[in-house]
């Protein structure tokens, strides 16, 4: 049996787990969809100025696909802390799999899960909301779709911090939770925030990129980052460019996950 | 034959706590040793350090020749442990629990099915296709037993396998660990029940307060630290053991004494029958209080303990 295989063993197997506990349900589904629905009846008639035929949910989408994103948190939290507390991490210790090929299974399991939710939030935001995007480009999408998996990946590292402290699971996804909703908020990407301190948190980079590319239709490539202007009173562009801003999703990413799996590591080996 | 695992001072300090204290002890390729003691005794840390879980603080050991704390990876393709606490997946069936466990020591997945449904058919397992979360107590614990069998390991660490295990359950798994035994596995087990360290093992150590106290086969043991004869007496009602102990003393053939904490006394002496009738005949026990039961036995591995630690191994 490959390294491969083993990996893939571990992945389906936090697959079967979570996808056989109603809360998964819930965490990763059941909150974004409530409140897709809830701002859609609150925001989905609004006209935007300047712009005829277009509403203001059709931009908070890509707020909304960022919280249920962001839901990697929550997942990654859970994930790792059944492991720790149910005692089969140790078990497996006993086991020559050893701890890289549990973390990499895990990222697995954790990125097909985000890939569902994310496939479910496209399909109510686009298929049954009807709601619009740059000249309907499917293209544009697919790399939207991308963005928001990159940074739902972004958000596991913190999840596995998370894990390495928490006394319990459930204790594991209160936390995160915790921390998932107000940084929505802090940075945005929920609802119009007019501060500076949005540039803080990763959640308004994904929210941002989104919506210029997929929305605006404005290239990855060579335009930069809108500052941060909830109310359009054209403030313009900053000098980071589009892929820039991805970097930046990039280096949470991979910085969340060293220290992430430094911490956990030094937490659960004795 | 050869030796497979080799301690040396083998120590662990908890908070100042040395609650394993300088093991030295081997055990033989093939053999199946258990390590007895009562609750807190370093049992189940000693299974911990020797199977990588946990590093020692002074001291080290070798399992195959492979060094607990350089050489883990080796160690772990070699060993297979059944922890105290029941240790798996309840969200998964007994089956897939036993498949994945078997993949993380490499084994190809058709093996695995094969292995696992003779595994669960000999320890009852077969029926149930739903979560082991739904599982009774026993079914559980044979369960945490199978999935240290599917990974057909070269040693076996077994810590208390059969706690809380009904006594037919008991015996199945018994009857499991003959049969492991039979292929030549090293068993290293941990109990403090002591019909089934007498049954099973080759080799006893027993363990307190974190050090060897005694060591040997169980017929050794028994002859060297236990009387041949032992009366067990329950009183219903305080007794007056001081009266009684002093009373025995008198007798020549009474060769020890012993109370445990809920007043059960243990008449060691020599002479056999003959000699139990005496005591009787002497009305020496009816004249401290009223008796619930009575009974003269043969010697176990729990007198062995009491003998040397002035408890029993429950108190």
């Amino acid at each position: 049996m490959s390294a491969l295989d083993q990996i893939l063993a571990i992945a389906i197997k936090n697959l079967k787990i979570k996808l056989r506990n109603w809360h998964t349900y819930l965490y990763t589904l059941g909150f974004p969809i409530l409140f897709t629905v809830l701002f859609y009846f609150m925001f989905g008639g609004q006209a935007v100025d300047g712009m005829p035929g277009w509403t203001v949910f059709d931009f908070a989408i890509a707020g909304m696909f960022v919280y249920a994103a962001s839901f990697g948190t929550i997942n990654a939290a859970s994930a790792f802390s059944y492991e720790k507390h149910q005692g089969t991490l140790i078990r497996l210790d006993t086991t020559p799999v050893g701890r890289g090929k549990i973390f990499i299974g895990t990222l697995v399991s954790e990125a097909v899960i985000l890939t569902i939710q994310l496939i479910i939030m496209f399909l109510l935001g686009y298929a049954v909301l009807q709601l619009r995007w740059y000249n309907t480009n499917i293209g544009l999408l697919l790399v939207g779709f991308g963005i928001m998996l990159l940074f739902g990946l972004s958000t596991v590292g913190l999840g596995i911090i998370i894990s390495a402290y928490a006394k319990t699971e459930d204790s594991a996804v209160g936390i995160a939770m915790m921390y998932a909703l107000p940084i929505t908020f802090l940075s945005g990407a929920m609802v119009p925030f007019e501060s500076a301190i949005v540039y803080a948190f990763p959640p308004f980079y994904a929210f941002q990129i989104y919506k210029q590319v997929v929305i605006f239709g404005e290239n990855f490539w060579t335009t930069n980052l809108m500052f941060n202007d909830p109310f359009n009173t054209g403030l313009g562009y900053t000098n980071i460019p589009l892929w820039g801003a991805l970097l930046i999703i990039i280096a949470f990413l991979a910085v969340t996950l060293f220290i992430g799996i430094k911490l956990f590591q030094r937490k659960t080996l004795t | 034959m050869s030796i497979i695992i080799e301690t040396k001072d083998l120590t662990k300090i908890y908070d100042k706590n040395v609650v394993v204290d300088h093991l030295n002890f081997e055990i033989k390729k093939g053999e199946l040793l258990s390590l007895l003691g009562p609750n807190g005794a370093g049992k189940s840390t000693t299974i911990k350090m020797l199977t990588t879980i946990l590093k020692p603080d002074e001291g080290t050991a070798l399992v195959k020749g492979y060094d607990i704390e350089k050489e883990k990876q080796k160690i772990r393709e070699i060993i297979g442990i059944t922890p105290q606490e029941l240790i798996f997946y309840p969200d998964l069936s007994a089956r897939e629990n036993l498949i994945f466990f078997g993949q993380m020591h490499d084994f190809p997945k058709q093996q695995l099915r094969v292995a696992a449904e003779n595994i669960l058919e000999k320890l009852g397992l077969a029926e149930r296709k739903d979560k082991s979360k739904n599982f009774s107590g026993g079914m559980k614990r044979r369960l945490n037993l199978a999935i240290n069998m599917i990974m057909d390991p070269e040693i076996l660490f077994l810590d208390e396998p059969t706690a809380g295990l009904d006594p037919q359950a008991r015996h199945v798994v018994w009857d499991y660990i003959e049969a492991v035994k039979k292929q030549g596995k090293t068993i290293i087990l941990t109990t403090h029940d002591m019909h089934e360290a007498d049954l099973l093992s080759d080799r006893v150590i027993i363990i307190d307060n974190g050090k060897i106290i005694a060591e040997g086969t169980p017929e050794e043991l028994k002859e060297k630290y236990s009387e041949r004869n032992i009366m067990e007496v329950k009183f219903k009602d305080d007794a007056k053991i001081a009266e009684l102990k002093e009373k025995l003393k008198g007798l020549d053939f009474v060769k020890d004494i012993l109370v445990s904490i809920n007043k059960e006394v243990s008449i060691h002496f020599d002479g056999g029958i003959l000699n139990f009738t005496k005591i009787l005949n002497q009305d020496i026990i009816t004249d401290v209080a009223e008796v619930e039961s009575m009974g003269l036995r043969q010697n176990t591995l729990e007198d062995v303990f009491l003998k040397l630690t002035g408890r029993r191994l429950r108190d």
